[in-house]
């Protein structure tokens, strides 16, 4: 889910900083300090993925016990009290979500690797293209 | 229970880090080709997805796979072996391990996708 969330945010961004480049402080500001910041940007998805595994971060360096990580309240990490629970009602059907969400993982990571290599492609194109 | 198998996650774990450091011995090994610096991070996936795939079909918990098996990134060598169990057994460590390896993965494009805006290919 983190992934995916921070996927979609990059993809907005992308669409956004082409848009409102010449009208956003922000953007200008980001241009000028680094004219290249937007290829950092898809590590944002790393921290996406960082906020899904803080329940268990807490309970792995004992901050808070499993009973506390596994209230309501903790549905705010992604739904993570719930999809606790479903571990241990419904096995099969965690079985099947966990196996969904390495596939998406699998597909979001690819297609930054994608992105990258695009980009890539392009800029080598430009060059030789000036050059002729 | 303590787990005594290398998991799903934990093989692809094993395959993603050691086609990282493929990549990393042909990347120094052939520093001008643009292909080898291109492709090259889909390496560590390639052979991570082919080190986890007979645990799809195969018994978690026996430990007397082998023969054609370790083509799959030594699957019957490793999949009971303790101290690799110990290590990527746990899928916080499997998560941190492959986690980095990326971020370095990502890191290898940025700064190759800087250099060939800056200066083209020259190879």
């Amino acid at each position: 889910m983190g992934a995916s969330l921070g996927s979609l945010a990059s993809l907005l961004v992308a669409k956004w900083r082409v848009a409102y480049r010449s009208h956003s402080h922000l953007l200008q500001y980001l241009y000028r300090k680094e004219r290249h910041w937007f290829l950092y940007f898809p590590l944002i998805i790393f921290l996406f993925g960082v906020w899904g595994i803080v329940p268990d971060l807490l309970h792995a360096f004992n901050i808070l016990p499993k009973d506390v990580t596994r209230s309501a309240v903790f549905d705010v990490f992604y739904f993570h009290s719930t999809f606790e629970k479903l571990e241990n009602e419904n096995p099969a059907l965690d079985q099947l979500l966990n196996w969904a969400g390495e596939a998406i993982l699998l597909v979001v990571a690819l297609s930054i690797f994608v992105y990258y290599v695009t980009q890539v492609r392009r800029a080598v194109r430009m060059h030789r293209h000036n050059n002729e | 229970m303590e787990v005594q198998y290398v998991g799903g996650a934990g093989h692809f774990a094993w395959g993603f880090v050691i086609g990282a450091f493929v990549f990393l011995g042909a990347k120094f090994a052939r520093p001008a080709s643009l292909n080898v610096q291109v492709y090259g991070p889909f390496f560590p996936f390639a052979l991570g997805v082919c080190s986890a795939l007979p645990y799809i079909w195969l018994e978690s918990d026996d430990c007397s796979i082998g023969g054609a098996y370790n083509l799959f990134g030594l699957y019957g060598l490793i999949h009971c072996k303790p101290l690799l169990v110990a290590a990527l057994g746990r899928l916080n460590l499997v998560t941190l391990i492959c986690g980095s390896v990326y971020v370095l993965l990502v890191w290898h494009y940025i700064v190759l996708v800087k250099r060939v805006r800056r200066s083209g290919w020259h190879s």
